[in-house]
Protein backbone atom coordinates (compact mmCIF):
# COMPACT_ATOMS: atom_id res chain seq x y z
CA UNK A 1 0.00 0.00 0.00
CA UNK A 2 1.43 3.32 -1.18
CA UNK A 3 0.90 6.62 1.08
CA UNK A 4 2.74 9.80 0.83
CA UNK A 5 5.68 10.75 2.92
CA UNK A 6 6.00 14.18 4.18
CA UNK A 7 8.65 14.94 1.46
CA UNK A 8 5.47 14.36 -1.12
CA UNK A 9 2.78 15.45 0.53
CA UNK A 10 4.54 19.03 0.78
CA UNK A 11 5.13 18.73 -3.16
CA UNK A 12 1.78 17.21 -3.60
CA UNK A 13 0.41 20.19 -1.95
CA UNK A 14 2.76 23.13 -2.98
CA UNK A 15 2.27 22.04 -6.81
CA UNK A 16 -1.43 21.88 -6.17
CA UNK A 17 -1.76 25.34 -4.83
CA UNK A 18 1.11 26.55 -7.93
CA UNK A 19 -1.85 25.07 -10.69
CA UNK A 20 -4.76 26.39 -8.58
CA UNK A 21 -3.27 29.70 -8.43
CA UNK A 22 -2.40 30.10 -11.45
CA UNK A 23 -5.75 29.07 -12.69
CA UNK A 24 -7.76 31.47 -11.00
CA UNK A 25 -5.16 33.98 -12.04
CA UNK A 26 -5.55 33.21 -15.50
CA UNK A 27 -9.35 33.10 -15.39
CA UNK A 28 -9.07 36.86 -14.32
CA UNK A 29 -6.31 38.05 -16.53
CA UNK A 30 -8.08 35.85 -19.81
CA UNK A 31 -4.11 35.45 -21.35
CA UNK A 32 -1.57 33.51 -21.53
CA UNK A 33 1.07 32.42 -24.06
CA UNK A 34 1.30 28.62 -25.45
CA UNK A 35 4.17 27.33 -27.77
CA UNK A 36 3.23 26.23 -31.15
CA UNK A 37 2.61 22.41 -30.84
CA UNK A 38 2.32 21.31 -34.43
CA UNK A 39 0.62 18.07 -33.90
CA UNK A 40 -2.15 20.05 -32.75
CA UNK A 41 -2.51 22.39 -34.97
CA UNK A 42 -2.61 20.07 -38.01
CA UNK A 43 -5.95 18.33 -35.89
CA UNK A 44 -8.32 21.48 -37.73
CA UNK A 45 -6.34 20.77 -40.73
CA UNK A 46 -7.18 16.81 -40.83
CA UNK A 47 -10.45 17.49 -40.06
CA UNK A 48 -11.04 20.03 -42.62
CA UNK A 49 -9.47 17.60 -45.26
CA UNK A 50 -12.19 14.91 -44.21
CA UNK A 51 -14.62 17.27 -44.59
CA UNK A 52 -13.80 18.03 -48.07
CA UNK A 53 -13.13 14.42 -49.24
CA UNK A 54 -16.73 14.59 -47.63
CA UNK A 55 -15.65 10.69 -45.81
CA UNK A 56 -15.31 10.43 -41.68
CA UNK A 57 -12.55 10.27 -39.50
CA UNK A 58 -11.66 8.04 -37.01
CA UNK A 59 -10.94 8.90 -33.10
CA UNK A 60 -9.60 6.52 -31.16
CA UNK A 61 -9.19 7.12 -27.34
CA UNK A 62 -6.52 4.63 -26.66
CA UNK A 63 -6.68 1.39 -24.57
CA UNK A 64 -6.22 2.61 -20.83
CA UNK A 65 -8.98 2.51 -18.62
CA UNK A 66 -11.50 5.42 -18.33
CA UNK A 67 -9.61 6.82 -15.02
CA UNK A 68 -5.86 6.66 -16.72
CA UNK A 69 -4.63 10.34 -17.13
CA UNK A 70 -3.92 8.95 -20.91
CA UNK A 71 -7.30 8.54 -21.09
CA UNK A 72 -9.16 11.57 -19.54
CA UNK A 73 -6.40 14.09 -21.86
CA UNK A 74 -7.90 11.78 -25.08
CA UNK A 75 -11.54 12.25 -23.97
CA UNK A 76 -10.50 16.21 -23.95
CA UNK A 77 -9.04 15.98 -27.54
CA UNK A 78 -12.18 13.61 -28.98
CA UNK A 79 -14.26 17.06 -27.74
CA UNK A 80 -12.42 19.58 -29.51
CA UNK A 81 -12.60 16.88 -32.84
CA UNK A 82 -16.29 16.64 -32.28
CA UNK A 83 -17.02 20.04 -32.29
CA UNK A 84 -15.07 20.61 -35.04
CA UNK A 85 -16.43 18.10 -37.26
CA UNK A 86 -19.49 19.11 -35.69
CA UNK A 87 -19.15 22.38 -37.38
CA UNK A 88 -18.26 20.97 -40.35
CA UNK A 89 -21.06 18.64 -41.01
CA UNK A 90 -18.59 15.75 -40.93
CA UNK A 91 -18.90 12.46 -39.27
CA UNK A 92 -16.47 11.32 -36.34
CA UNK A 93 -16.82 7.54 -35.85
CA UNK A 94 -14.84 6.38 -32.40
CA UNK A 95 -13.92 2.87 -31.84
CA UNK A 96 -13.18 1.78 -28.00
CA UNK A 97 -11.94 -1.59 -26.48
CA UNK A 98 -12.90 -0.46 -23.19
CA UNK A 99 -16.72 -0.44 -22.28
CA UNK A 100 -16.47 2.52 -19.92
CA UNK A 101 -15.61 4.38 -22.57
CA UNK A 102 -18.45 4.17 -24.97
CA UNK A 103 -20.43 6.01 -22.41
CA UNK A 104 -18.33 8.91 -22.25
CA UNK A 105 -17.37 9.26 -25.48
CA UNK A 106 -21.23 9.10 -26.43
CA UNK A 107 -21.71 11.54 -24.01
CA UNK A 108 -18.87 14.29 -25.15
CA UNK A 109 -19.57 13.87 -28.97
CA UNK A 110 -23.58 14.12 -28.52
CA UNK A 111 -22.84 17.37 -26.45
CA UNK A 112 -20.52 18.83 -29.25
CA UNK A 113 -23.28 18.16 -32.10
CA UNK A 114 -25.67 19.56 -29.94
CA UNK A 115 -23.56 22.88 -29.23
CA UNK A 116 -22.99 23.06 -32.72
CA UNK A 117 -26.91 23.04 -33.34
CA UNK A 118 -26.29 19.68 -35.49
CA UNK A 119 -28.21 17.17 -33.14
CA UNK A 120 -29.71 15.16 -36.55
CA UNK A 121 -26.22 14.63 -37.32
CA UNK A 122 -25.10 13.21 -34.25
CA UNK A 123 -25.65 9.14 -34.44
CA UNK A 124 -25.08 6.71 -31.37
CA UNK A 125 -24.06 3.69 -33.71
CA UNK A 126 -20.93 6.47 -34.36
CA UNK A 127 -19.17 5.32 -30.82
CA UNK A 128 -18.50 1.61 -31.43
CA UNK A 129 -17.12 -0.86 -28.89
CA UNK A 130 -15.19 -3.23 -30.92
CA UNK A 131 -14.05 -5.63 -29.38
CA UNK A 132 -12.49 -6.07 -25.08
CA UNK A 133 -9.08 -6.88 -26.32
CA UNK A 134 -6.44 -4.48 -27.77
CA UNK A 135 -5.43 -6.42 -30.61
CA UNK A 136 -9.18 -7.40 -31.57
CA UNK A 137 -9.73 -3.66 -31.48
CA UNK A 138 -6.88 -2.84 -34.05
CA UNK A 139 -7.90 -5.40 -36.28
CA UNK A 140 -12.00 -4.11 -36.58
CA UNK A 141 -10.65 -0.76 -36.43
CA UNK A 142 -8.29 -1.21 -39.10
CA UNK A 143 -11.72 -2.98 -40.96
CA UNK A 144 -13.51 0.43 -40.23
CA UNK A 145 -11.17 2.24 -42.36
CA UNK A 146 -11.26 -0.36 -44.97
CA UNK A 147 -15.16 0.01 -44.84
CA UNK A 148 -15.78 3.76 -44.04
CA UNK A 149 -12.99 5.22 -46.81
CA UNK A 150 -11.73 7.15 -43.72
CA UNK A 151 -10.20 10.30 -44.28
CA UNK A 152 -8.39 11.15 -40.85
CA UNK A 153 -7.27 9.12 -37.86
CA UNK A 154 -6.77 10.26 -34.50
CA UNK A 155 -5.06 8.29 -32.31
CA UNK A 156 -4.67 9.76 -28.64
CA UNK A 157 -4.23 8.39 -25.13
CA UNK A 158 -2.04 5.31 -23.54
CA UNK A 159 -1.23 2.84 -25.97
CA UNK A 160 0.73 -0.62 -25.70
CA UNK A 161 2.15 -2.25 -29.01
CA UNK A 162 -1.50 -2.49 -30.75
CA UNK A 163 -0.54 1.05 -31.60
CA UNK A 164 1.24 -0.12 -34.93
CA UNK A 165 -1.61 -2.22 -35.78
CA UNK A 166 -4.06 0.36 -35.58
CA UNK A 167 -1.53 2.74 -37.20
CA UNK A 168 -0.03 0.86 -40.22
CA UNK A 169 -3.49 -0.06 -41.75
CA UNK A 170 -3.79 3.56 -41.25
CA UNK A 171 -0.79 4.70 -43.22
CA UNK A 172 -1.93 2.19 -46.27
CA UNK A 173 -5.28 4.03 -46.90
CA UNK A 174 -3.46 7.38 -47.18
CA UNK A 175 -5.04 9.03 -44.44
CA UNK A 176 -3.88 11.75 -42.67
CA UNK A 177 -2.75 10.27 -39.01
CA UNK A 178 -2.29 12.45 -35.72
CA UNK A 179 -1.60 10.40 -32.67
CA UNK A 180 -0.08 11.76 -29.09
CA UNK A 181 0.68 9.05 -26.34
CA UNK A 182 1.88 9.73 -23.04
CA UNK A 183 3.42 5.92 -23.38
CA UNK A 184 6.99 7.03 -24.71
CA UNK A 185 7.50 3.62 -25.76
CA UNK A 186 4.98 3.70 -28.20
CA UNK A 187 5.95 7.45 -29.76
CA UNK A 188 8.81 6.00 -32.01
CA UNK A 189 5.88 3.64 -33.77
CA UNK A 190 3.63 6.13 -33.97
CA UNK A 191 6.34 8.64 -35.17
CA UNK A 192 7.27 6.07 -38.02
CA UNK A 193 3.59 5.90 -39.15
CA UNK A 194 1.54 8.51 -38.22
CA UNK A 195 1.78 12.06 -40.30
CA UNK A 196 1.86 13.87 -36.84
CA UNK A 197 2.59 12.78 -33.28
CA UNK A 198 2.57 14.34 -29.97
CA UNK A 199 4.14 13.66 -27.33
CA UNK A 200 4.46 12.86 -23.82
CA UNK A 201 3.15 15.88 -21.88
CA UNK A 202 1.92 17.37 -25.07
CA UNK A 203 -0.82 15.59 -24.67
CA UNK A 204 -1.81 16.65 -21.53
CA UNK A 205 -1.98 20.21 -22.56
CA UNK A 206 -3.76 19.18 -25.76
CA UNK A 207 -7.12 20.57 -24.33
CA UNK A 208 -5.46 23.72 -23.24
CA UNK A 209 -3.95 24.29 -26.50
CA UNK A 210 -7.32 23.54 -28.27
CA UNK A 211 -9.78 25.09 -26.66
CA UNK A 212 -7.59 27.92 -24.94
CA UNK A 213 -9.70 28.54 -22.32
CA UNK A 214 -8.06 30.53 -19.54
CA UNK A 215 -8.72 27.91 -17.26
CA UNK A 216 -6.62 25.23 -19.25
CA UNK A 217 -4.17 27.68 -20.15
CA UNK A 218 -3.23 28.76 -16.28
CA UNK A 219 -3.17 25.21 -15.36
CA UNK A 220 -0.36 24.96 -17.99
CA UNK A 221 1.48 27.69 -16.46
CA UNK A 222 1.21 26.28 -12.77
CA UNK A 223 2.97 23.54 -14.26
CA UNK A 224 5.74 25.53 -16.03
CA UNK A 225 6.04 26.79 -12.58
CA UNK A 226 6.26 23.54 -10.89
CA UNK A 227 8.51 21.79 -13.32
CA UNK A 228 11.08 24.64 -12.30
CA UNK A 229 10.89 23.67 -8.66
CA UNK A 230 11.89 20.09 -10.03
CA UNK A 231 14.82 21.57 -12.00
CA UNK A 232 15.90 23.27 -9.23
CA UNK A 233 15.39 20.22 -6.54
CA UNK A 234 17.83 18.14 -9.19
CA UNK A 235 20.26 20.92 -10.00
CA UNK A 236 20.99 21.29 -6.20
CA UNK A 237 21.07 17.80 -5.61
CA UNK A 238 23.23 17.46 -7.90
CA UNK A 239 25.42 19.91 -7.01
CA UNK A 240 25.51 19.29 -3.43
CA UNK A 241 26.09 15.68 -4.03
CA UNK A 242 28.67 16.18 -6.32
CA UNK A 243 30.52 18.72 -3.42
CA UNK A 244 29.25 17.52 0.01
CA UNK A 245 28.80 13.71 -0.56
CA UNK A 246 25.50 11.63 -0.63
CA UNK A 247 24.32 11.97 2.87
CA UNK A 248 24.76 15.96 3.04
CA UNK A 249 21.61 17.72 4.51
CA UNK A 250 19.66 19.09 1.01
CA UNK A 251 19.83 15.05 0.23
CA UNK A 252 18.42 13.85 3.40
CA UNK A 253 15.80 16.95 3.48
CA UNK A 254 14.15 15.53 -0.10
CA UNK A 255 14.40 12.11 1.69
CA UNK A 256 16.32 10.35 -1.19
CA UNK A 257 18.25 7.80 0.39
CA UNK A 258 15.39 7.18 3.09
CA UNK B 1 -27.18 22.22 -14.06
CA UNK B 2 -28.32 19.57 -11.18
CA UNK B 3 -27.19 17.01 -13.41
CA UNK B 4 -23.54 19.00 -13.76
CA UNK B 5 -23.52 19.68 -10.05
CA UNK B 6 -23.97 16.42 -9.47
CA UNK B 7 -21.42 14.79 -11.55
CA UNK B 8 -18.87 17.30 -10.18
CA UNK B 9 -20.02 16.69 -6.43
CA UNK B 10 -19.52 13.23 -7.12
CA UNK B 11 -16.76 13.35 -8.77
CA UNK B 12 -14.91 15.68 -6.11
CA UNK B 13 -15.98 13.01 -3.02
CA UNK B 14 -14.54 10.28 -5.17
CA UNK B 15 -11.07 11.73 -5.83
CA UNK B 16 -11.59 13.57 -2.14
CA UNK B 17 -11.07 9.88 -0.28
CA UNK B 18 -8.57 8.71 -3.10
CA UNK B 19 -6.31 11.93 -1.84
CA UNK B 20 -6.70 11.52 1.56
CA UNK B 21 -6.51 7.91 1.49
CA UNK B 22 -2.95 8.74 -0.36
CA UNK B 23 -1.58 11.58 1.95
CA UNK B 24 -3.13 10.44 5.50
CA UNK B 25 -0.63 8.15 7.71
CA UNK B 26 -2.71 4.06 7.05
CA UNK B 27 -2.03 4.75 11.35
CA UNK B 28 -2.11 7.58 13.94
CA UNK B 29 1.10 8.98 13.40
CA UNK B 30 1.23 10.10 17.41
CA UNK B 31 0.13 6.62 18.77
CA UNK B 32 2.44 4.63 16.30
CA UNK B 33 5.24 2.61 17.43
CA UNK B 34 8.24 1.72 15.24
CA UNK B 35 10.41 -1.38 16.64
CA UNK B 36 11.75 -4.96 15.47
CA UNK B 37 9.46 -8.07 16.63
CA UNK B 38 10.74 -9.88 19.44
CA UNK B 39 7.19 -12.07 19.84
CA UNK B 40 3.65 -12.53 19.08
CA UNK B 41 1.07 -13.93 21.07
CA UNK B 42 -2.81 -13.82 20.43
CA UNK B 43 -3.29 -10.81 22.48
CA UNK B 44 -0.20 -8.64 21.97
CA UNK B 45 3.06 -8.29 20.02
CA UNK B 46 6.09 -7.36 21.84
CA UNK B 47 8.73 -4.99 19.88
CA UNK B 48 11.85 -4.15 20.38
CA UNK B 49 11.91 0.02 20.44
CA UNK B 50 15.23 1.91 20.89
CA UNK B 51 16.73 -0.94 22.90
CA UNK B 52 13.56 -1.87 25.00
CA UNK B 53 10.81 -3.72 25.27
CA UNK B 54 7.35 -2.54 24.52
CA UNK B 55 3.91 -4.55 24.55
CA UNK B 56 1.47 -3.82 22.13
CA UNK B 57 -1.92 -5.05 22.97
CA UNK B 58 -3.51 -6.81 19.54
CA UNK B 59 -6.99 -4.78 19.02
CA UNK B 60 -9.42 -5.08 16.52
CA UNK B 61 -8.36 -1.27 15.16
CA UNK B 62 -4.85 -2.22 15.40
CA UNK B 63 -2.98 -1.87 11.62
CA UNK B 64 0.68 -3.08 11.43
CA UNK B 65 2.88 -2.88 9.03
CA UNK B 66 5.43 -4.78 7.79
CA UNK B 67 8.96 -3.17 5.91
CA UNK B 68 10.82 -4.81 3.14
CA UNK B 69 13.84 -4.35 1.65
CA UNK B 70 11.98 -2.69 -1.63
CA UNK B 71 9.10 -1.24 -2.18
CA UNK B 72 6.25 0.36 0.21
CA UNK B 73 5.87 -1.88 3.78
CA UNK B 74 2.75 -4.58 3.66
CA UNK B 75 -0.21 -4.54 5.49
CA UNK B 76 0.29 -7.98 7.50
CA UNK B 77 -1.96 -9.66 10.33
CA UNK B 78 -0.09 -9.98 13.58
CA UNK B 79 -0.11 -13.65 13.40
CA UNK B 80 1.93 -13.53 10.34
CA UNK B 81 5.07 -11.75 12.09
CA UNK B 82 8.29 -13.15 12.84
CA UNK B 83 10.77 -12.18 15.47
CA UNK B 84 13.27 -9.98 13.52
CA UNK B 85 10.61 -8.45 11.29
CA UNK B 86 10.94 -4.27 11.34
CA UNK B 87 7.69 -3.05 11.78
CA UNK B 88 5.34 -0.21 12.75
CA UNK B 89 1.92 -0.81 14.70
CA UNK B 90 -0.79 1.92 15.60
CA UNK B 91 -4.45 2.67 15.73
CA UNK B 92 -6.04 2.92 11.93
CA UNK B 93 -6.86 6.01 10.29
CA UNK B 94 -9.67 3.75 8.78
CA UNK B 95 -9.39 4.98 5.55
CA UNK B 96 -6.98 2.62 4.20
CA UNK B 97 -9.60 -0.14 5.36
CA UNK B 98 -11.81 1.15 2.87
CA UNK B 99 -9.82 0.84 0.28
CA UNK B 100 -10.68 -2.57 -1.13
CA UNK B 101 -14.61 -2.38 -1.09
CA UNK B 102 -14.22 1.16 -2.62
CA UNK B 103 -12.28 -0.14 -5.36
CA UNK B 104 -14.60 -3.47 -5.19
CA UNK B 105 -17.56 -0.72 -5.88
CA UNK B 106 -15.68 1.11 -8.62
CA UNK B 107 -15.15 -2.08 -10.43
CA UNK B 108 -18.83 -2.77 -9.82
CA UNK B 109 -19.61 -0.16 -11.39
CA UNK B 110 -17.18 -0.81 -14.60
CA UNK B 111 -18.70 -4.22 -14.81
CA UNK B 112 -21.75 -2.76 -15.34
CA UNK B 113 -20.64 -0.98 -18.35
CA UNK B 114 -19.85 -4.11 -20.08
CA UNK B 115 -23.57 -4.55 -20.84
CA UNK B 116 -23.19 -1.08 -22.39
CA UNK B 117 -20.71 -2.40 -24.62
CA UNK B 118 -22.65 -5.04 -25.81
CA UNK B 119 -25.46 -2.78 -26.20
CA UNK B 120 -22.98 -0.62 -28.50
CA UNK B 121 -22.06 -4.16 -30.42
CA UNK B 122 -25.74 -5.17 -31.03
CA UNK B 123 -26.85 -1.79 -31.80
CA UNK B 124 -23.92 -1.67 -34.62
CA UNK B 125 -24.42 -5.13 -36.13
CA UNK B 126 -28.14 -5.38 -35.81
CA UNK B 127 -28.19 -1.37 -37.50
CA UNK B 128 -25.87 -3.62 -39.99
CA UNK B 129 -28.22 -6.69 -40.91
CA UNK B 130 -31.66 -4.49 -41.22
CA UNK B 131 -30.02 -2.15 -43.70
CA UNK B 132 -28.36 -4.69 -45.58
CA UNK B 133 -24.82 -2.87 -45.36
CA UNK B 134 -21.68 -4.56 -46.86
CA UNK B 135 -20.78 -7.40 -45.76
CA UNK B 136 -23.69 -7.57 -43.35
CA UNK B 137 -23.36 -11.82 -43.05
CA UNK B 138 -20.21 -10.71 -40.93
CA UNK B 139 -22.85 -9.11 -38.36
CA UNK B 140 -24.87 -12.61 -38.47
CA UNK B 141 -21.81 -13.89 -37.79
CA UNK B 142 -21.53 -11.56 -34.90
CA UNK B 143 -24.46 -12.48 -32.86
CA UNK B 144 -23.84 -16.05 -33.53
CA UNK B 145 -20.16 -15.99 -32.26
CA UNK B 146 -21.73 -13.97 -29.23
CA UNK B 147 -24.44 -16.70 -28.58
CA UNK B 148 -21.86 -19.71 -28.83
CA UNK B 149 -19.02 -17.75 -26.84
CA UNK B 150 -21.94 -17.13 -23.42
CA UNK B 151 -22.86 -20.68 -24.35
CA UNK B 152 -18.67 -22.39 -24.50
CA UNK B 153 -18.44 -19.84 -21.42
CA UNK B 154 -20.30 -21.78 -19.50
CA UNK B 155 -17.84 -24.32 -19.49
CA UNK B 156 -15.27 -22.33 -17.81
CA UNK B 157 -14.00 -24.62 -15.06
CA UNK B 158 -15.86 -27.71 -15.59
CA UNK B 159 -14.46 -30.93 -15.20
CA UNK B 160 -15.27 -32.52 -18.18
CA UNK B 161 -18.75 -32.88 -20.24
CA UNK B 162 -19.45 -31.42 -23.78
CA UNK B 163 -19.17 -27.68 -21.99
CA UNK B 164 -15.56 -28.18 -21.33
CA UNK B 165 -15.24 -29.27 -25.01
CA UNK B 166 -16.80 -26.09 -26.56
CA UNK B 167 -14.81 -23.50 -24.14
CA UNK B 168 -11.56 -25.49 -25.09
CA UNK B 169 -12.48 -25.23 -29.16
CA UNK B 170 -14.12 -21.65 -28.55
CA UNK B 171 -11.16 -19.88 -25.95
CA UNK B 172 -7.88 -22.39 -26.29
CA UNK B 173 -8.05 -23.49 -29.99
CA UNK B 174 -9.89 -20.79 -31.43
CA UNK B 175 -9.38 -17.07 -29.77
CA UNK B 176 -5.73 -18.06 -28.48
CA UNK B 177 -4.10 -18.49 -32.05
CA UNK B 178 -5.87 -15.85 -33.65
CA UNK B 179 -4.84 -13.75 -30.98
CA UNK B 180 -1.45 -14.71 -31.65
CA UNK B 181 -1.65 -14.32 -35.06
CA UNK B 182 -2.81 -10.71 -34.97
CA UNK B 183 0.46 -10.45 -32.64
CA UNK B 184 2.44 -12.03 -34.99
CA UNK B 185 1.20 -8.97 -37.47
CA UNK B 186 3.47 -6.67 -35.82
CA UNK B 187 6.76 -8.05 -37.01
CA UNK B 188 5.22 -7.08 -41.25
CA UNK B 189 4.06 -3.53 -39.57
CA UNK B 190 7.44 -2.80 -37.58
CA UNK B 191 9.41 -3.60 -40.92
CA UNK B 192 7.28 -1.63 -42.64
CA UNK B 193 7.49 1.52 -40.44
CA UNK B 194 10.75 0.84 -40.19
CA UNK B 195 11.20 1.66 -44.04
CA UNK B 196 9.57 4.53 -43.59
CA UNK B 197 11.58 5.80 -40.61
CA UNK B 198 14.98 5.09 -41.95
CA UNK B 199 14.25 7.90 -44.85
CA UNK B 200 16.65 10.49 -44.00
CA UNK B 201 14.15 13.37 -45.09
CA UNK B 202 15.48 15.91 -42.62
CA UNK B 203 18.11 16.41 -39.92
CA UNK B 204 16.53 14.94 -36.94
CA UNK B 205 15.51 11.86 -39.08
CA UNK B 206 19.54 11.45 -39.75
CA UNK B 207 20.31 11.85 -36.37
CA UNK B 208 17.67 9.23 -35.69
CA UNK B 209 18.76 6.88 -37.84
CA UNK B 210 22.50 7.34 -37.46
CA UNK B 211 21.39 6.09 -33.46
CA UNK B 212 19.33 3.35 -34.75
CA UNK B 213 21.84 1.98 -36.82
CA UNK B 214 24.46 2.53 -33.94
CA UNK B 215 22.07 0.76 -31.45
CA UNK B 216 21.32 -2.06 -33.38
CA UNK B 217 25.05 -3.16 -35.10
CA UNK B 218 25.88 -2.26 -30.95
CA UNK B 219 23.81 -4.91 -29.94
CA UNK B 220 25.42 -8.03 -32.10
CA UNK B 221 28.87 -9.40 -32.45
CA UNK B 222 29.38 -8.24 -35.87
CA UNK B 223 29.54 -4.68 -33.83
CA UNK B 224 32.00 -5.76 -32.03
CA UNK B 225 34.02 -7.18 -34.79
CA UNK B 226 34.04 -4.10 -36.56
CA UNK B 227 35.32 -1.72 -33.96
CA UNK B 228 37.60 -4.28 -31.68
CA UNK B 229 40.62 -2.33 -32.90
CA UNK B 230 39.64 0.92 -31.76
CA UNK B 231 39.68 2.97 -28.43
CA UNK B 232 36.62 1.11 -26.60
CA UNK B 233 34.66 4.45 -26.20
CA UNK B 234 34.59 4.54 -30.37
CA UNK B 235 33.12 0.73 -29.88
CA UNK B 236 29.81 0.19 -31.22
CA UNK B 237 29.06 -1.86 -28.53
CA UNK B 238 29.81 1.16 -25.40
CA UNK B 239 28.25 3.65 -28.41
CA UNK B 240 25.19 1.64 -27.99
CA UNK B 241 25.08 1.32 -24.25
CA UNK B 242 25.95 4.91 -23.69
CA UNK B 243 23.00 5.98 -26.32
CA UNK B 244 20.83 3.76 -24.64
CA UNK B 245 21.36 4.11 -21.16
CA UNK B 246 22.83 8.05 -20.68
CA UNK B 247 21.18 9.72 -23.56
CA UNK B 248 17.95 7.89 -23.62
CA UNK B 249 18.28 8.06 -20.08
CA UNK B 250 18.22 11.74 -19.71
CA UNK B 251 15.09 12.35 -22.44
CA UNK B 252 13.07 9.56 -20.76
CA UNK B 253 13.61 11.19 -17.65
CA UNK B 254 12.79 14.72 -18.55
CA UNK B 255 9.90 13.81 -20.54
CA UNK B 256 8.58 11.74 -17.12
CA UNK B 257 9.40 14.95 -14.73
CA UNK B 258 6.46 16.64 -17.28
CA UNK B 259 4.30 14.06 -17.58
CA UNK B 260 4.01 13.27 -13.78
CA UNK B 261 3.39 17.12 -13.29
CA UNK B 262 0.81 17.19 -15.95
CA UNK B 263 -0.77 14.46 -14.50
CA UNK B 264 -1.31 15.79 -11.09
CA UNK B 265 -2.83 18.90 -13.30
CA UNK B 266 -4.83 17.19 -15.27
CA UNK B 267 -6.05 14.84 -12.15
CA UNK B 268 -6.45 18.24 -10.43
CA UNK B 269 -8.61 19.73 -13.56
CA UNK B 270 -10.92 16.58 -13.49
CA UNK B 271 -11.28 16.37 -9.47
CA UNK B 272 -12.15 19.53 -9.08
CA UNK B 273 -14.58 19.85 -12.41
CA UNK B 274 -12.59 22.38 -13.73
CA UNK B 275 -11.77 20.79 -17.13
CA UNK B 276 -13.66 23.01 -19.49
CA UNK B 277 -14.17 22.95 -23.34
CA UNK B 278 -14.42 19.21 -23.32
CA UNK B 279 -16.61 18.21 -20.23
CA UNK B 280 -19.55 19.46 -19.20
CA UNK B 281 -19.63 23.06 -19.85
CA UNK B 282 -23.47 23.03 -20.82
CA UNK B 283 -26.30 20.95 -19.90
CA UNK B 284 -27.71 19.21 -22.66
Amino acid sequence: MEHANLQIFIAIVLFSFLILWKIFTARRSKGGFIRRIPGLNEIDEAIGRATEMGRPMIFHPGVGEVQNVGTLAALGVLGHVARKAAQMGSRVIVTTAIPVVVPVAEDIVKQAYTQAGRPELFNSEDIRFLAASGDQLALATANVMEQEKTAAHFFFGMYDYTSLLLTEPGQRTGAIQIAGTDQYFQVPFFIASCDYTVIGEELYAASAYLTREPTMLGSLIGQDYAKIIVLAVIVLGALSTTLLGSQNFFVQLIGVYR
Amino acid sequence: MTKRRFIALVTFLAGLYYFLEFVVPPTIPWRTVRGEVVSVSPQSITLLVNGQQQQIPVEPTLKVYRERPTGAPESVEPAQLRPGDRVSAGPTTYLSDWLTPVNNFFIVLGSMAWGMGLISLAMVHSGNIRRRRPEWYGSVVFFLAVGGGIVAGLGYGAEGGWLKEANDVVFNYLLRPMSSTVFSLLAFHMATASYRAFRVKSGEAALMMTSAFVVMLGQIPIGLWLTHGLPSFLQLPVMAQWVLYIANSAAVRGMWFGMMVGAIAVGLRFWLSLERGAFFDREL
